[in-house]
């Protein structure tokens, strides 16, 4: 496990302008639990202290105060020799890779084995191992300089768990990858969570990366930690704004450019409009024939202006944008809001014959 | 040419050889650890040490900004200890390496510099301590720019070595002066200039092909 208590980073930074220095908190009073075996989530937009707080894991960046534990060692109680030791079992990925440029891909890989005293023997046996579970073994004697990104970060992770580590970190490892290979090696990621049960902690600004993979997440904010906590009820009730802001880049749920014209009109004059709802739905309330439902139980006309559904992991949610018609639009309001479903309504528009087909 | 001649000329290039290799070979043991040490101890470094780099930063400026042919003048004391006399080969030796430790370390520095901070941080994670990150990721990762620092030190020493032997370091310098400026033998200057000509190309050719072999970080 891995626990954060009441971690701050205090750095020293010149005023703008004035020659004075002050106080920059990077971070603030941060409190997290990692469970072992779990993907674990850092997200925050640039600047948050992202890098800040998973540095303070391996104690990179030595925190200005508060304690910081990996499975039972208190890492800021340790002295320098303890501290490398304790370093050599968690493994650390990069958003830049920082591979070896003279050294060979095995070289690359190798290199936290000879740091850690292994036989000649069992790094070359281990090298192997470790390549083919990440898919790299024919090229173990490249060059980084001849790899692909996602080949190279394959390589990253390779090294990173040569020293069979408990813990593997993982500092905007795919930022620099296209979508494609970001995928790819976030499966990996998975694949090697669940075959050696190791705990991951990444830290990300896409909440995409948090929904492929993540268990848990924390929202990370000026510092601060403002939301926690396993990553459906994060997505489910953002209660953030920053969340809801990093959540609107999975959820897309504005109206398409073809509905701009659509003309909304104030509630009082709303009788005669038709409503326009946004219903969110996770879990199995996604697998619900709803609108089927709806037009079957009330005298309404239903008409689907955008649907997108996606899965977090293995669970579905979406969104949809509907246009409701008709005289008991209000009713199927009410059954809508009864279900297990988060419905907004948009606004009203005029009822026209043209609107969105 | 003579007989004669061709003596001479092989024995200058002899001694050129001699006090060449032996001050590069001076100012590189010297002058690796000096770089190694200005680059760990710099702001940012792995061992930050103001005092330690302020002091050793301070002597190779000044060691930098003393022209040759001063700077082998003044430390004629320091060379006669050291070798017993101000004259000849050997001697020009001292000045030689005196004047290269400083470049060299400046130029071992600013390989050492050129090193993504990425891969020394990725180092530390994985409890590298400073001595593993300089014999494994430091001086590998630097070795191609060394090489190019090193081979433009060898080609100024070189050059020095000929105003060395101008004022009785032997060498070819020497020979140019005595005979073919004094003696007015225009053969035997254009054969050493063609010499110290040709040993520049060889030791350029030398370290280019080198430090390309050692060069890993490019597409090729
Ligand atoms: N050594 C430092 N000195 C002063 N300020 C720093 C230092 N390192 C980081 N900061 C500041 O701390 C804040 C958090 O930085 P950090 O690198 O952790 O952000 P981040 O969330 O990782 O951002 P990004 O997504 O851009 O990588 C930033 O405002 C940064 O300017
Ligand atoms: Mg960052």
């Amino acid at each position: 496990m891995i626990r954060l208590d009441g971690v701050s980073k205090v750095y020293r930074v010149s005023d703008p302008g004035g020659t004075a220095k002050k106080n920059f908190h990077a971070l603030r009073d941060v409190s997290l639990e990692i469970e072992n075996g779990a993907i674990y989530g850092i997200i925050g937009r640039s600047g948050a202290g992202k890098s800040t707080l998973i540095r303070c894991v391996n104690l990179l960046e030595r925190p200005s105060s508060g304690r910081v534990f990996v499975n039972g060692v208190e890492m800021t109680a340790l002295g320098d020799g303890q501290l490398r030791a304790a370093r050599k079992k968690i493994g650390m990925i990069f958003q830049s890779f920082n591979l070896l440029a003279n050294r060979t891909v095995y070289g690359n890989i190798a290199f936290p084995l000879e740091l850690d005293r292994w036989r000649e023997r069992e790094i070359k046996d281990r090298v192997k191992e470790i390549a083919q579970l990440v898919g790299i073994e024919d090229k173990l004697a490249q060059y980084p300089s001849q790899l692909s990104g996602g080949q190279k970060q394959r390589v990253g992770i390779a090294r990173a768990l040569a020293n069979r580590p408990d813990v593997l970190l993982s500092d905007e490892a795919t930022s620099a990858l296209d979508p494609q290979t970001t995928k790819s090696v976030l499966g990996l990621l998975r694949d090697i969570n669940d075959k050696l049960g190791l705990t991951v902690v990444l830290i990300t600004h896409e909440m995409e990366v948090i929904k492929e993979i993540c268990d848990s997440v924390a929202v990370l904010d000026a510092g601060e930690v403002v939301e926690e906590g396993p990553v459906l009820n994060v997505f489910t009730s953002p209660l953030k704004g920053v969340t809801k802001e990093l959540l609107a880049q999975v959820t897309k749920t504005q109206l398409p450019d073809s509905f701009a014209d659509l003309k909304f009109l104030r509630e009082r004059d709303s009788r005669q409009a038709d409503v326009l709802l946004q219903l969110s739905f996770f879990g199995s309330a996604a697998a619900r024939p709803m609108i089927s439902d709806l037009v079957r139980k009330f005298d309404v006309d239903v008409n689907i202006l955008v649907a997108h559904i996606d899965h977090i992991r293995a669970t579905p949610y979406g969104t949809l944008v509907i246009q409701i018609s008709g005289d008991e639009r209000e009713d199927a309001l009410d059954y809508l809001l009864d279900m297990n479903l988060k419905v907004k309504v948009i606004g009203y528009v005029a009822r026209s014959n043209d609107t969105a087909h | 040419m003579s007989q004669d001649l061709t003596i001479l000329l092989t024995r200058g290039l002899v001694d050129t050889a001699y006090m060449v290799g032996a001050s590069s070979a001076i100012s590189f043991l010297a002058g690796l650890p000096l770089g190694v040490i200005l680059s760990i101890t710099a702001p940012g470094g792995i061992l930050p040490n103001r005092p330690v780099y302020g002091a050793l930063s301070l002597l190779v400026n000044v060691g930098r900004s003393i022209p040759f042919i001063i700077l082998m003048v003044a430390i004629i004391p320091l060379t006669r200890i050291l070798v017993g006399t101000s004259i000849g080969t050997e001697a020009a030796i001292v000045p030689l390496s005196v004047s290269a430790i400083p470049f060299v370390g400046r130029v071992v520095e600013s390989a050492l510099r050129e090193i993504d901070d990425g891969i020394i941080e990725a180092a530390l994670s994985m409890g590298a301590t400073p001595l593993e990150i300089i014999r494994k990721v430091l001086l590998p990762e630097a070795l191609p720019a060394i090489i190019s620092g090193l081979t433009l030190t060898v080609i100024s020493l070189i050059g020095y070595s000929a105003m060395a032997g101008a004022i009785g370091g032997g060498g070819l310098g020497d020979i140019a002066i005595r005979y073919g400026y004094q003696r007015f033998m225009p053969d035997v200057m254009l054969a050493t200039v063609i010499a110290l000509v040709l040993m520049v190309q060889f030791f350029q050719f030398a370290g280019d092909s080198l430090s390309a072999k050692t060069r890993h970080d490019k597409k090729g």
